[in-house]
């Protein structure tokens, strides 16, 4: 077979699955919908509350995926290590928290709300350092070296990272009390009620997308972050600093796990350091669902990722159950590297525009 | 220059083979002499209080690493504290004590790779005449195998798992128990009864208790999933109704979701299949959040490791029950109360406050020590020596092991928690139902 020929079959094939694609991706949504439907129709008190606490758990998982989605719009770089700085603002936060806040079960607004921001603050500057520092030291040095080296690098970055936190904390899980954030009813829709620290969860997380976007679209050093995103070499020649460009940039995502962290810390009450890394994949999916580099995304596909896992967990009919959802999560991540690489609301990158 | 070269390098050489020969020559002169000792990268120093160095070394495998940490501590120094006792021997022979690991901290309990260069250890070191252990029926799934081709004997104070030593319909795989003695010759028993009584006892307390259904969930692995078919088969012949079987996720954030789904099935009450290192604590937070305080929990021994239990679940563990094999401490025989009383005091606890486990891991030690004492010196006489156990009394009453390496002592103790604390509260015999 000839060069040409093999190149034309090629195409062909291409062509065969790009026509395929769509009809299959709209056929899974279609069964998608109809399951969610019948389910909705069976148990309707369940649903709500499966969707109530997807949604919640979906905006930890945002926080966290935001902060994947800002580097690699950068620097194209899946930093495997986020889910492990996550991690360590999670630790820093229930350290913070227990011992130098002293803050137990139903504490009042006074003495909870100081502790919660001071622990926040210091969280996020503890992971955003952190972070920064990361990029400095593992990763600018191989900024010119092949793709795959920054790759391992952020593997074995995530790795001893998990070990610091053993070496910290050792290797149980970190428990708080359950009710440090309020518990008391928002609303009620039937038999399901919607309390207080769910919505703290939610409402935290909106504002911290709004201000990135923001950042991002709207700010001189949200242009710089574009225009390195775009051609490392025309911003320099620009006038733009490429290095402290992608430190901010590191900066802000690692902010960002410092807020995920004590989020996850107060409102799940429990942390290991090992958890950041199955997060940390949960949120790269979710990313990747969105739109790697998309911002809004980032948080759309997290939400999604969030609702699946709720919704194969509690639903009633024909529901895989929790023995299946890591499976669904990574066999979605799957299907739209297959069929949709750019991701549910497309990709923000060089490559992607 | 070229010359000193010349001879430098020869006299390196020379140098290096002198060193290698004294070396080889030292080593085989203390073999002749001694036991050797395990490594110190999985095991803690050699115990032994005779004159000279003893003639066998008998090494215990258990997770010294996470939650389960506070029990398997406690069970090594049982475990020392009753070769102390023994003096260091076994009828004619000397033996040592090295306690070794089979968790990581990366792990945070058990981890496959740790227990598998273990064995490694045992097999090589041919001073090492027999092994305790392990404390989960997963690592010693991965030793016997090895050690079988070694004739090397197992004695296990806590795997439960039913498929290492039996057959039961529903919950062992196939080629189970067979395929972990590839020789065809056994070499691992249990002073621990196996989970099919544990399974079948704690369905009779949930009958006693007037519950009609039950939510079964495990960790999947093979404890928790082995013991969870033992429950859901107990429960099917106690004419209890399974409102669902499902898996928790050991590194999930929230189990809400589990607990919304519990709360829909109409289930009385929910059986947590599993060990509580497998974040038990967090499972038992939200369980008690979305089901309730009077909802009923229910949870095998891997949860016996009482007070991690309670630090990590807090106030939410409070009523939850959890049953181990074996009698506790009131209705112990005359050596039980006493091994409780002595052991305790020799690390400042009450005799009450001793772990059932720790009993259970002196008797594993006294075990291994008879069949030593009955053995002709060699790993597969000793191997053959601990089928043949049978105690009138020991720490954890009488018993006796059969062929298959089962113990014919089953009672099954239940504990309530309250106020934090672990209290008894009944006693059920599987085997007399």
């Amino acid at each position: 077979m000839t060069s040409a020929a093999s190149t034309e079959t090629i195409v062909r094939a291409r062509r065969r699955v790009n026509g395929i694609a769509p009809i299959i991706g709209l056929g899974l949504v279609g069964l998608l919908v109809v399951w969610l439907a019948v389910n909705f129709e069976k148990a309707p008190a369940l649903f709500v509350k499966a969707l109530l606490i997807g949604i919640t758990n979906g905006s930890v998982y945002a926080l966290v995926a935001l902060g994947y989605t800002l580097v690699y719009g950068i620097l194209e770089l899946i930093n495997f290590a986020h889910g492990d700085v996550f991690m360590l603002g999670g630790m820093m936060s229930a350290t913070l928290m227990l011992s130098v806040f002293h803050i137990g079960s139903g504490e009042s607004a006074l003495s909870l709300w100081p502790a919660l921001l001071a622990s926040l603050a210091i969280s996020m500057v503890f992971c955003g350092i952190l972070n920064a520092s990361i990029e400095k030291v593992a990763y600018r040095p191989l900024r010119r070296a092949p793709r795959v080296a920054p790759l391992i690098t952020a593997i074995a970055m995530s790795f001893i990272l998990q070990n610091v936190a053993i070496a910290w904390k050792g290797p149980n899980y970190i428990s708080l009390p359950i009710n440090i954030l309020p518990h008391g009813v928002v609303f009620s829709i039937g038999r399901n009620t919607y309390t207080w620290d769910a919505l703290i969860v939610v409402l935290l997380t909106a504002p911290v997308l709004v201000a990135l976007v923001w950042l991002v679209q709207y700010t001189k050093q949200g242009k710089a972050m574009r225009a390195t995103a775009q051609d490392r070499e025309a911003a320099a020649m620009m006038g733009i600093d490429v290095n402290r460009t992608i430190s901010f940039t590191f900066l802000i995502a690692g902010g960002l796990a410092g807020a995920a962290g004590l989020i996850y810390s107060v409102y799940f009450t429990s942390i290991r350091f090992d958890q950041g890394f199955q997060l940390g994949l949960f949120a790269f999916t979710a990313a990747v669902l969105g739109g790697i580099g998309n911002l809004p995304g980032a948080v759309l596909g997290a939400l999604f990722i969030g609702l699946t896992q709720s919704f194969n967990n509690t639903l009633g009919w024909h529901a895989p159950g929790s023995d299946w959802t890591q499976s669904i999560v990574f066999s979605i991540l799957i299907l739209i590297l297959v069929f949709r690489p750019e991701g549910i609301l497309g990709e923000r990158t060089p490559e992607g525009g | 220059m070229k010359k000193r070269i010349r001879f430098g390098i020869p006299l390196a050489v020379i140098v290096g083979a002198a060193l290698v020969v004294v070396g080889v020559a030292t080593a085989t002169s203390s073999r002749s002499h001694s036991a050797s000792v395990l490594p110190t990268s999985s095991c803690a120093k050699l115990q032994y209080g005779g004159s000279g160095s003893p003639q066998y070394i008998i090494p215990s495998d258990l997770p010294l690493q996470g939650s389960s940490r506070t029990q398997t501590v406690e069970m090594t120094k049982a475990i020392a504290y009753t070769f102390k006792q023994a003096g260091y021997k076994a009828g004619k022979y000397t033996v040592g004590y090295q306690s070794c690991d089979d968790s990581t901290a990366q792990a945070g309990k058990w981890d496959p790779a740790k227990c598998a260069a273990n064995v490694g250890n045992y097999v090589r070191d041919k001073s090492v005449i027999g092994v305790i252990g392990t404390f989960n029926s997963g690592c010693v799934e991965l030793e016997i195998p090895i050690a079988n081709r070694a004739s090397l004997g197992y004695a296990s104070p806590a795997n439960t798992y039913d498929g290492l030593t039996q057959v039961q319909p529903g919950v062992t795989s196939a080629g189970e128990p067979g395929k972990y003695y590839p020789t065809g010759k056994r070499n691992y028993v249990r002073v621990v009864a196996a989970d099919i009584n544990q399974g079948t006892a704690d369905a009779i307390l949930l009958k006693q208790k007037k519950i009609t259904s039950v939510y079964i969930l495990n960790d999947k692995e093979a404890y928790g999933l082995g013991v969870a078919n033992d429950m859901r088969n107990g429960s099917k012949a106690n004419g209890l109704k399974i409102a669902g079987f499902a898996a928790w996720d050991p590194k999930a954030a929230s189990y809400q979701d589990l607990a919304t789904k519990i709360q829909s099935s109409g289930a009385k009450a929910v059986y947590l299949g599993g060990l509580e290192c497998e974040n038990g604590g967090k499972l038992i937070k939200d369980l008690r959040a979305g089901l309730g305080a009077s909802f009923l929990m229910e949870a095998p021994d891997g949860f016996s490791s009482f007070k991690d239990t309670v630090a990590h679940a807090g106030d939410a563990s409070a009523g939850m029950i959890i049953s181990i094999a074996g009698q506790p401490f009131a209705k112990l025989g005359k050596s039980g109360k006493a091994f409780a009383a002595a052991f305790g005091k020799s690390i400042g606890l009450k005799a009450k406050d001793v772990n059932p486990y720790s009993n259970y891991a002196a008797t594993a030690a006294l075990t291994m020590l008879k069949a030593v004492a009955n053995s002709d010196g060699t790993r597969a006489s000793v191997t053959a020596n601990l089928f043949k156990t049978s105690f009138a009394d020991s720490p954890i009453g009488a018993f006796k092991l059969n062929k298959n390496g089962d113990t014919n002592a089953a009672p099954i103790s239940f504990y309530t928690i309250k106020g934090g604390q672990a209290v008894f509260t009944t006693l059920i015999n599987p085997a007399k139902k």
